[in-house]
């Protein structure tokens, strides 16, 4: 089963089969922390895929120009630049190490030959500009070919420097650096649909910024309570609508999503719209609020819908409703059990994120054991699927797993018991047109390709 | 949903999440931080409403049972205590047989205008069980007792004052703990789990 990525397919699940095409990363057993990957993000037009690690580095993959002779080359990506985006940093005012992993990546919209990127880590955004040159320019006056500078008062000819080829150079330089304006860990960063501004949000609040304006942002909510002993919820991601500028959402520990509209104040702290699902009391325990709390809220690409990730489940809202979802879709309900064990090791804090293929007909979430799920919002199927080196042949159709949750195991299926908590996916995208979807797996990232695509 | 901790297991393991995470790379995660408080909170209530009415005595570090009008010591923090030998640290340990104080209903000195003899389960007749509180003293603390307890006697020297816009929120009626000393006590247990939020408010 899979969405289809265009327009023009059937939303029939079964015609589609997801298909392994790459993985980039190391087979070592042995993972360097540095390596997690830490955010998963394509570009507008999907040709570019970027990803950020724990260390610092971002890494972007071009797709390759489809090659007409071969009919079997779907397009690979292959890496096109690596670059060192942050660095670990330390705050000698407050005693406190500033760590240089990338939570976030935004592209930009392309608007000439270069493309550029918006990354963050928990303190500092940064834009960078990913530009190439194949092109080289010789016969300078004032140096000669290796650099050196020549005597002026030596120059007795003038000649005009020529533009020669070279071999194909992809540069990123960093154009702005933000910095300064959070005081708590940025979380998310989202670009506004008129291309000029971008938010960046934190645990308490969300900041309104212009690509072009480094020494100042707008704060646009506050969630900072006067004595923070009142706190009671923190802001765990935000996001601008895709098509209304004045429009954004942001989610909330509490598992609440509020709608702000920029047009109605200058500070937000007044949300337009409240989507908030009542609490089913039979099935309250002592980590209600850390399940309850939403780790992703994404927009559709329509603009209609919303979708939030909390900790075993994935919620498809309408903008025109605020009482409930639309769509409520289980990743794992068979941890709820377990949820003391998952506390215990820390795994009940991961934040999953979730995303939309390109016709908002399906959504996709990961989970443990390296299992990522499916949903098929108009057929109402769902899979699980699984990123392993054991089904990384070329075109190699992914079977579906099965978790089995109690009773007798059938052959193929894995026990809740036998799950391997520390292989997540927490991090996935869906490229925005086609039925490509890239899948963070620890320090490896897994492209899959459905087999008539 | 079926929970092989019990209260006490979840308080001391959130607090030990809560201690370890100031010296985590990148400072204090405060989602994370107020999710754990969250749970303790709830293992508090939960430590209430269950039949046996378990408290911790912040002053000595006494975890005291009650149960059918008798108050078990389980666990002591004082190396003198003869019903220990060693000095054994603070919550988190499954309580062991120990002293036993009887539980006379005219000490009691909480009011008891909200109380509802039916929220818990093995009240002992008489009104409220009697829970000591006092606030810790953790200089006295045993210095052979487990990591537990220094760990437990480091947030202490850590904390001030913390969530009580949680202590505080009204929970509904079918939550509602007996008003106890103990639950004043333990409140003051949540209410001391947060100085660290000072330093973010410093910052």
């Amino acid at each position: 089963m899979a969405g289809a990525g265009g327009g023009g397919c059937p939303a029939g699940g079964n015609d589609f089969q997801w298909c392994f095409s790459q993985v980039k990363g190391a087979i070592d057993e042995d993972v360097a922390e540095a390596d997690i990957i830490s955010t998963v993000e394509f570009n507008y037009s999907g040709d570019l895929l970027a990803t950020g690690d724990k260390g610092g580095r971002v890494v972007i993959f071009q797709r390759e120009q489809e090659n007409k002779g071969r009919t079997h080359s779907r397009g690979e990506y292959n890496v096109y630049s690596t670059f060192q985006s942050h660095e670990p940093e330390f705050d000698y005012l407050k005693s406190l190490e500033i760590e240089e992993k990338i939570n976030k990546i935004r592209w930009l919209p392309q608007q000439n030959a270069a493309h550029f990127l918006l990354s963050t880590n928990d303190k500092t955004i940064k834009l960078w500009k990913i530009s190439e040159r194949d092109k080289r320019a010789e016969g300078y006056n004032l140096k000669d070919e290796d650099g050196r500078l020549r005597d002026p008062f030596r120059i007795t000819a003038l000649r005009v420097p020529i533009l020669k080829p070279m071999d194909l150079m992809v540069e990123a330089s960093p154009r702005r650096i933000f910095a300064n304006a959070h005081t708590y860990h940025i979380n998310s960063i989202s670009v506004n649909s008129d291309h000029e501004t971008y938010l960046s949000a934190d645990d308490l609040r969300i900041n309104l910024w212009h690509l072009e304006i480094t020494d100042r942002s707008f704060n646009i909510v506050d969630i900072k309570p006067a004595n923070m002993e009142e706190l009671t919820e923190v802001i765990t991601a935000a996001e601008f609508h895709p098509h209304q500028c004045n429009v954004l959402v942001y989610s909330s520990s509490k598992g609440t999503i509020r709608l702000c509209d920029m047009r109605s104040s200058a500070l937000c702290d007044r949300h337009a719209k409240f989507f908030e699902e009542p609490e089913d009391p039979s099935s309250r325990s002592f980590f209600s609020e850390i399940i309850s709390s939403i780790s992703d809220v994404k927009f559709s690409h329509s603009g209609r819908y919303m979708m939030t990730r909390d900790y075993l489940s994935v919620k498809v809202w309408d903008l025109n409703m605020e009482g409930r979802p639309v769509e409520t879709h289980q990743v794992h309900e068979y941890l709820r059990s377990k949820l003391c064990s998952l506390y215990e090791n820390d795994c009940i804090f991961d934040k999953f994120e979730c995303c939309w293929n390109g016709s908002d007909s399906a959504i996709m979430t990961g989970s443990y054991n390296n299992f990522f799920r499916m949903f098929d919002r108009n057929t109402r199927r769902d899979v699980t699927l699984e990123a392993s080196r054991e089904n990384s042949k070329p075109r190699a159709c992914l079977k579906p797993r099965k978790v089995c949750t109690g009773g007798k195991r059938k052959k193929d299926e894995i026990s809740v018991d036998s799950l391997d908590f520390n292989k997540k996916i927490l991090h996935t995208a869906w490229h925005p047109m086609e039925s490509i979807i890239a899948v963070a797996a620890t320090n490896n990232l897994y492209i899959f390709q459905d087999k008539i695509n | 949903m079926e929970c092989a901790l019990d209260a006490q297991s979840l308080i001391s393991i959130s607090l030990r999440k809560i201690h370890s995470s100031r010296t985590q790379r990148g400072g204090i995660k405060l989602h994370k931080n107020l999710l754990v408080s969250y749970v303790l909170r709830n293992s508090d209530f939960g430590v209430h409403c269950s039949s046996q009415t378990t408290v911790l005595d912040l002053d000595t570090h006494v975890v005291t049972t009650v149960e059918n009008g008798y108050l078990h010591q389980d666990c002591c923090a004082s190396a003198h205590c003869p019903c220990c030998g060693q000095g054994a640290p603070g919550p988190g340990l499954a309580s062991a047989p120990g002293c036993k104080r009887k539980y006379y209903p005219d000490q009691e000195e909480e009011d008891d205008d909200e109380e509802d003899a039916g929220d818990l389960g093995a009240e002992p007749p008489g009104g409220a069980p009697f829970a000591p509180c006092k606030r810790a003293r953790f200089e006295d603390f045993c210095p052979d007792s487990s990591p537990d307890a220094s760990n437990i006697s480091n947030l202490i020297s850590i904390f001030g004052s913390g969530f009580s816009g949680l202590v505080s929120r009204q929970p509904d009626s079918s939550e509602q703990p007996p008003p106890l000393n103990g639950q004043l006590c333990a409140k003051q247990a949540l209410a001391s789990l947060g100085a660290w939020t000072r330093a973010i408010v410093a910052f």
